[in-house]
């Protein structure tokens, strides 16, 4: 009883928050926002993308613990980013999602998921769920990748086949790192597909 | 009255070879009280939105795993019984993993959902940019087709059954409006 009328509640602040926002996903060439913004990594620690920014550019993954299309990819977006961080790009999982809205996005499972899963990068609770708006994800997973400018230069999926890793026929995320590491222009900036929604905490009002 | 222990043991058997096919046949009905739900591509469900009879198509995308999409599927099965007789061909296709088929269709079943749906074998962007290139990729979604494959309204996020409604009527006016003439 108590359950339905939590889950009840968390529905109706989660249709709130979709309808109150989010705003467009940054534009190709748009500037990193809130590097300044702290937030609170799976091992407790207080840190800001301006602290992990890389030399070659930056990867930034909306992502969470419970999605089941978090879950498809999660291995490849591991390799992905432990690949490229060791090549010199910054590399930072963001978790924007409501613990009180899905208990299984919270902090203890954010670390075990990180250190089962061998994360060789920071995995950072957005505690406001602002790091998100300001980036207008709305997705997980969601990639954004900065080159060394902190430029937006790709923004979408990790590839084209959610379920089965032996079909992938366009791996966009991997192609935009090489090109981004290679110098060369990036051939699919915008790639899209379906995701969870991301869980908003309602705003705070000002 | 005496039987040989022979017989007796025959009796045994029979009985509990009646006990078997009453089991197997208890299951072979469970099994057939649960809805079909078959694979699909984006290409086939492109097909079936091009080769659409009815004058309405509704392709609804949900999840087994998405607590909004659970709250909507009444308000769904709610527009297909008013509606299919009236022109609207609802479809719900399942984002779920493909290999978690069976769950779909026990989750279906427990709606009273005996109807044939679909599940998507890959919801990348072939399946957006079928559907609506502005649609996120937000789950629940629907969209409502003309024959043709011409999208006329479309939704992401649950919604409530009057605007399913008042689309559905909306988009069924010319239907209407030809029958009469």
């Amino acid at each position: 009883m108590k359950r339905s009328a939590l889950h009840l509640a968390t529905s109706g602040m989660l249709l709130l928050a979709l309808s109150a926002s989010p705003a467009a996903a940054l534009e190709r060439g748009a500037t990193m926002p809130s590097m300044d913004l702290k937030m609170t990594n799976a091992m407790g620690k207080s840190t800001a993308l301006a602290d992990i920014k890389g030399k070659a550019g930056t990867l930034v993954i909306f992502t969470c613990n419970h999605c089941p299309f978090v879950k498809a990819w999660q291995d490849r977006m591991v390799r992905l980013a432990n690949l490229y961080a060791a090549k010199g790009v910054g590399v930072a999982f963001i978790n924007a999602n409501d613990p009180v809205a899905v208990p299984e996005d919270d902090l203890a499972h954010m670390r075990n998921l990180s250190e089962s899963k061998g994360y060789q990068f920071p995995y950072l609770m957005d505690e406001t769920s602002g790091m998100a708006r300001a980036f207008g994800a709305t997705r997980t997973p969601e990639a954004f990748l900065f080159d060394k400018d902190d430029k937006l230069v790709y923004h979408g999926t990790i590839d084209d086949s959610t379920y089965d890793a032996s079909k992938v026929k366009h791996p966009y995320l991997e192609n935009a790192l090489e090109a981004l590491v290679a110098g060369r222009v990036i051939e699919e900036p915008e790639t899209k597909s379906v995701g969870c929604t991301i869980k908003f905490r309602p705003e705070t009002t000002k | 009255m005496r039987f040989a222990p022979s017989i007796r043991f025959a009796g045994l058997w029979g009985l509990l070879a009646l006990l078997a096919l009453a089991a197997s046949s208890c299951r072979r009905a469970q099994q057939n009280d649960l809805p079909v739900v078959r694979i699909l591509s984006a290409d086939e469900l492109g097909a079936r939105l091009q080769q659409a009879a009815a004058p309405v198509t509704l392709v609804h995308v949900w999840a087994t795993w998405c607590g909004p999409c659970k709250e909507e599927l009444p308000v769904l099965l709610r527009v297909r019984q008013n509606y299919t007789n009236r022109g609207v061909d609802v479809i719900l296709v399942s984002a779920d993993a493909p290999d978690t088929r069976a769950t779909v269709a026990r989750f279906l079943g427990a709606q009273h959902a005996m109807f044939p749906s679909f599940l998507i074998d890959n919801p990348n962007a072939r399946l957006i940019n079928l559907l609506c290139t502005n649609w996120s990729g937000a789950l629940p979604a629907s969209f409502f087709f003309t024959p043709g494959g011409r999208l006329q309204r479309w939704w992401e996020g649950k919604a409530e059954y009057a605007r399913y409604r008042e689309t559905a009527e909306k988009l069924l006016e010319p239907a209407q409006k030809e029958m009469r003439k």
